[in-house]
């Protein structure tokens, strides 16, 4: 996968200006769940806004599963994107996840942690919580590679 | 015992009850008591990178974690649904660019309390996937029947 041009720029902008809420706009299943990347502080937060669409359970309501694992594997990328030293494309290696409680239909935070940065390969850690941060809904880990493109 | 065609009527019902599954595009392929293969167009919505053709790997997340949630659903009897425990994907490689993608999965092991399932996401050969999972599911007791008369009220 190569860097395309016009999106390094926003993301060197990004980094430069800590604005990062162009970002997902670009990235077409980003826009498609409809999630967002704000600054917090010198950190990231992603934001997947309440919709409808992405309803798993009409009965309960509940989330589906699947996207809130694709929001929070995409975070992780972007959050790779945004804070290594050097701005690459990660590949994703593996993902696993872990449900905690059912997601509501209703807003859903994460944040990254950059476990390990390796020279060719990155493990990162994700939390996504809805009402309070200290009742995550669900936890995550993902190994990106980060060779050179 | 239920036939392969009740349980494939029963699983495209179940998904396409399920609105993400439906925006998706999601349909059952082939379903037997052996497991299922649902099958998702592509749609550029779903990029990575756009112009690339290529699948993002959530939307591929979301087809295994529907695909192995079903598994877990035709294997119980009265058809529970399945609250997914965890789920874990290892991208083998990326999918060929504008082509439909698919996932068989199974239930390999049913006790009391959970479900467990594995399966690939591949395109024309199944012995050729680009990604492999396995998810295990918590057993409610709530069954797919029941669930429908609520979605009617």
């Amino acid at each position: 996968m190569k860097l395309d041009e016009s999106f390094k720029d926003v993301l060197l902008q990004a980094r430069a200006t800590s604005d990062y809420s162009h970002l997902t706009e670009l990235l077409p299943y980003a826009k498609k769940i409809g999630m967002r990347c704000q600054s917090l502080g010198d950190d990231a937060l992603f934001v997947l806004p309440e919709n409808q669409e992405n309803t798993g359970n009409p009965v309960l309501p509940a989330l589906h599963g699947g996207v809130l694992g694709g929001f929070m594997e995409m975070s992780a990328a972007i959050h790779l994107m945004l804070f290594m030293d050097e701005p690459k494309i990660p590949k994703i290696v593996d993902f696993s996840i872990d449900y905690l409680r059912s997601s509501r239909i209703q807003d859903v935070f994460a944040e990254c942690r950059v476990v390990r940065q390796g020279s060719r390969i990155a493990n990162v850690s994700i939390t996504a919580w809805q009402s309070r941060r200290e009742t995550p809904v669900a936890t995550a880990r993902g190994h990106f590679r980060l060779d050179s493109q | 015992m239920n036939t392969d065609e009740q349980l494939e009527s029963v699983v495209q019902q179940f998904l396409h009850a399920i609105p993400h599954c439906r925006i998706l595009g999601m349909e059952p392929e082939h379903v037997t008591s052996e497991g299922v293969v649902i099958s998702m167009p592509y749609n550029e919505e779903l990029e990575a990178n756009p112009g690339t053709g290529i699948i993002h790997s959530g939307a591929i997340t979301t087809l295994m974690d529907s695909a192995f949630g079903m598994s877990a659903c035709i294997a119980l009897p009265g058809f529970e649904t399945c609250p997914t425990i965890d789920l874990r994907i290892d991208h083998l490689g990326l999918p060929d660019p504008f082509k439909p993608v698919r996932c068989f999965a199974e239930a390999y092991r049913v006790t009391k309390t959970v479900v467990f399932t594995r399966g690939v996401a591949y395109q024309d050969d199944r012995d050729e996937p680009f990604a492999h999972g396995v998810g295990t599911f918590m057993r409610t007791g709530r069954t797919l029947s029941e669930m429908a008369k609520e979605l009617a009220k």
